[in-house]
């Protein structure tokens, strides 16, 4: 009995097991992971039928209309706006374009609620363009006739393309990097014209890209809070704190539930599309495309793609850096403000501390002990990548307050979440750096007479290093920006610069909220280089 | 007696229901170059990882020097058996130069000194700070090889060491590497499933088809003397004749007439036999007994190769000549064969 378990089990293994302290580690941090997660769905399910029938009958339906309009309108401006933006940098003879082509790529690491204080302060009901306006026309006070309400649907959704677009710019100019110039060349050859070679060949391949692009966008608009809350815009995740806020713990599980179907459908759909769609270009004959000369529409595209760096870049910068100064003229750098540093800081380092090591044990065991244990546990630490941090922080909530009161309402809290959040950050980033060091480097070591342990230890790690380190400052820079799970957790007094920045926006205080939103696009141009290369 | 023995192993990896090796077994003497020649899939490659110890048999035995590594109850793990491995691309650590990479696992007290005789063994003076992505295709086989010999191994395991290398660096490569392994005295084992490697490098080569042996001989042996079709075809290029053996008389019988012959396999008296008449065999000779004519003539600067169809019969003879020979195609031509190169199997 016992010796065709063990069979099955090295089976299971092809061969050789992992060590009991790796299983155990790992099926730890797996388990970290899905709980929270698993007791909000429970929790859901436990509300009972006539609070899911009065949601369902009012709030979900509202809310499924708000986010998804949402979504739809987002994700169309950012396809528009990413693809042409590829497009012109990589196809065209634009000038600047080595500059031009990281300028675009920026908004991508400024974290949209930020972005959504910059553009309260430019657009708002106290911005200055509503000032040269009332200038201009002469009403002031009650009687201005300014046009823009930035806390309006088309406000929230020029926000959010704002700052997302990347994810579509990005994946579409890799895309248009890889593609073989035989195929543009076989359709002229055929005599189809420029224009329509563009709709009948590149764009059909460039597909799956903007596809992919396409959908990181509208998990963003799923999952994000900051910006939509700040501008007064509600959607499930704003829905799901107010609740929260409320008490009413229940009826977020519920939205949350919703949330999380939503999620998990567009996911699927992603899959579905990515497999159906898989094109191959042949590789042996590869040419890089040819650049097109724009002619007299040259300058018509450069002031296009300098307006976008304009909006999406400059302005927000140098108004941020006006109020900024604002707000140190006026104290804004007091105590207070280094204390909220300090926190943010801390909890920052000791999450990304924590996913490198935690990282590294997961990804060892999933490269060099293949099995569907293995695999399974990896999948499991990838569960908080794709779910929006709301949804985390709710089930720590529910879970803490619940199990483990004592722990509930401490810092520790915040780093726990915070690791399920970012751990898959560390994960890639280590899996691509194990990935360099093939298992002969571990055989290699073994039989130089060096034990498993040992080369672990004098082998692996060193090689593996730079490539943690480096998923650990990702998980830093997400950490310091991340708002709703801190939101959720802070123990009472445990203020955050983000979350600082979330309240001070709030409630109008923009020269206190300018320099903290500041740091955060300081410390977010950080890592640019690397997520330019990741997409 | 430090040779190496496996003894009637059997591997099967997961999920294949085919064996990667049955029943395998070899003897090989201390202080020779063995080489495991096949096509890819052929089990070779298992073997060596089978000794290195990084895959457990199924069943067998092997004995490296007096101690059994591995047989059913035994099994010792990769880093207590003392075997050096070269990988195919060389695994050198990255993060450590080439004395650190040399260097790695000895313990020995003499460690410095013997670090310095393996890097004069394998001609690196000078580089030992130097880092392997700074290092060419040469000299990165040449660190991996020291570091295979710095334990002093019972063994050196090498699977495809020259398969990264260029035609021109390959044929160097071969005549240092064949230097470094008889200077250190050390047994070694590799698998190639190239025969220009395992010919010029071995002095044993043992041929390997669907994990089984195939021959086992010297170099010159599996060239001149094939024992059975897979050899004679997957080893160099041969012409395949039919024959009858006429036992008396120590000749074939075949279509071109009766040839000598030079080894035999397997006689059991069978009417019907093959014959691997190699394009060597046949040599220019004004009287020779076999009349062709010239059908396809290849220049290739060294040598000719030329296709030769004998008179009276639909027979078509690869042969070499000295790239001197001003024939054309049309040309008729005399031959005559030499004995060693004719093999006979059934």
């Amino acid at each position: 009995m016992i010796k065709v378990i063990q069979l099955k089990w090295r089976q299971l293994w092809h061969g050789d097991s992992p060590g009991f302290i790796l299983m155990l580690i790992n099926s730890m941090t797996g388990f970290l992971t899905v709980i929270p997660i698993f007791y909000v769905i429970i929790q859901a399910i436990q509300a009972g039928l006539s609070r899911w029938q009065r949601l369902l009958d009012n709030r979900i339906p509202d809310l499924l209309g708000k986010t998804l309009s949402l979504m739809v309108a987002v994700t169309i401006i950012a396809v528009v706006l990413g693809v042409s933006l590829a497009f012109l940098l990589v196809r065209t003879d634009l000038p600047f374009k080595k500059l031009l082509s990281w300028l675009v790529a920026i908004p991508l690491v400024i974290p949209p609620y930020v972005g959504a204080v910059a553009y309260i302060l430019v657009l708002g009901p106290s911005g200055f363009i509503k000032q040269i306006w009332d200038h201009l026309s002469g009403n002031q006070g009650s009687l201005s006739t300014y046009p823009i309400n930035i806390f309006s649907f088309l406000g929230v959704a020029f926000v959010l393309a704002m700052f997302t677009y990347p994810y579509v710019y990005l994946l579409t100019v890799s895309a248009l990097k890889k593609m073989n110039r035989n195929f543009e060349e076989a359709a002229a050859s055929m005599g189809m014209g420029a224009g329509r070679t563009f709709l009948k060949v590149t764009l059909p391949l460039l597909r799956p890209a903007i596809g992919s692009g396409a959908i990181l966008v509208a998990l963003y608009v799923l999952s994000d809070f900051g910006a939509v809350s700040m501008m007064r815009y509600v959607t499930f995740t704003a829905a799901i704190y107010f609740q929260r806020v409320g008490f009413d713990m229940s009826s977020a599980s519920v939205l949350s539930l919703v949330l999380v179907l939503l999620t998990l459908l567009l996911l699927t759909f992603d899959s579905a599309t990515k497999r159906s769609k898989h094109y191959v270009q042949t590789g042996n004959s590869f040419r890089r495309p040819n650049v097109m000369a724009l002619g007299r529409w040259k300058a018509l595209a450069l002031f296009y793609v300098i307006l976008i760096v304009l909006i999406g870049v400059i302005i927000p910068v140098v108004i941020l850096i006006r109020w900024s100064i604002v707000g140190i003229v006026n104290g804004a750098l007091d105590q207070r403000f280094f204390r909220f540093a300090w926190n943010s800081m801390s909890v920052s380092s000791i999450a990304a501390l924590v996913c490198m090591v935690l990282a590294m044990p997961i990804v060892y065991m999933k490269l060099r002990y293949p099995s569907i244990i293995s695999r399974t546990l990896d999948r499991m630490a990838y569960t908080g990548y794709a779910l929006p941090g709301m949804i985390i922080g709710l089930g720590f909530v529910a879970l803490f307050n619940q199990y483990v009161p004592w722990l509930y309402g401490t810092v520790v809290v915040i780093v726990l979440a915070f690791v399920v959040r970012f751990l898959p950050q560390a994960l890639q980033a280590g899996e691509a750096a194990l990935t360099q060091i093939g298992p002969q480097m571990d055989e290699a070591s073994r039989s130089l007479g060096y034990s498993p342990m040992k080369t672990l230890f004098k082998v692996i790690l060193p090689n593996m290093l730079p490539g943690i380190l480096s998923g650990g400052a990702l998980v830093f820079v997400s950490a310091m920006k991340e708002l709703p799970i801190t939101l959720m957790l802070r123990p009472p007094g445990f203020d955050t610069l983000a979350v600082r920045v979330y309240f001070e926006a709030q409630e109008a205080v923009y020269y206190l909220a300018a320099p903290g939103a500041l740091i955060m696009i300081l410390i977010s141009i950080l890592p640019l280089n690397y997520m330019i290369n990741k997409y | 007696m430090q040779d190496i023995i496996i003894h009637n192993m059997t591997k099967t990896y997961p999920g294949n229901s085919e064996p990667a090796l049955k029943n395998f077994n070899l003897h090989i003497q201390a202080g020779t170059i063995v080489s495991l020649l096949g096509p890819s899939g052929c089990g070779k490659s298992t073997i060596l990882r089978l000794v290195a110890g990084f895959e457990r048999a199924d069943t067998g035995t092997i004995q490296l020097g007096d101690t059994v590594v591995s047989d059913r109850h035994i099994w010792t793990p990769a880093e207590k058996r003392g075997v050096g491995m070269v990988f195919q691309d060389y695994a050198l650590f990255p993060h450590l130069n080439v004395y650190q990479n040399i260097g790695f696992g000895y313990k020995g007290t003499d460690c410095h000194s013997r670090i310095q005789e393996v890097i004069e063994l394998v001609n690196l003076k000078g580089l030992e700070n130097r880092f392997p992505n700074a290092l060419s295709g040469g000299q990165q086989q040449r660190v991996a090889l020291a570091r295979a010999l710095t334990r002093r191994p019972v063994v050196v395991l090498m699977d495809e060491p020259f398969s990264s290398l260029d035609e021109e660096l390959r044929m160097q490569m071969r005549i240092e590497i064949k230097r470094i392994i008889k200077e250190s005295g050390t047994t070694a084992i590799f698998v190639t499933h190239d025969q220009k490697d395992a010919i010029t490098i071995s002095d044993q080569v043992v041929v390997m088809d669907h994990g089984m042996i195939q021959q086992v001989g010297s170099p010159r042996d599996i060239y001149q003397s094939p024992e059975n079709l897979f050899v004679a075809n997957f080893v160099g290029r041969t012409n395949l004749l039919r024959g009858v053996v006429h036992r008396e008389r120590g000749t074939v019988e075949t279509v071109i007439g009766e040839l000598p012959i030079g080894h035999i396999h397997h006689d059991h008296g069978e009417a019907k036999v093959h014959v691997s008449l190699r394009p060597e065999g046949l040599f220019l000779d004004p009287n020779g007994p076999i009349i062709g004519c010239i059908i396809n003539y290849t220049y290739m600067g060294s040598s000719i190769d030329a296709e030769i169809q004998v008179r009276g019969t639909d027979q078509i003879l690869l042969t070499h000549m000295h790239s001197d020979q001003p024939f054309q195609v049309g040309d008729l031509v005399h031959f005559d064969i030499m004995s060693g190169y004719v093999s006979v199997f059934t």
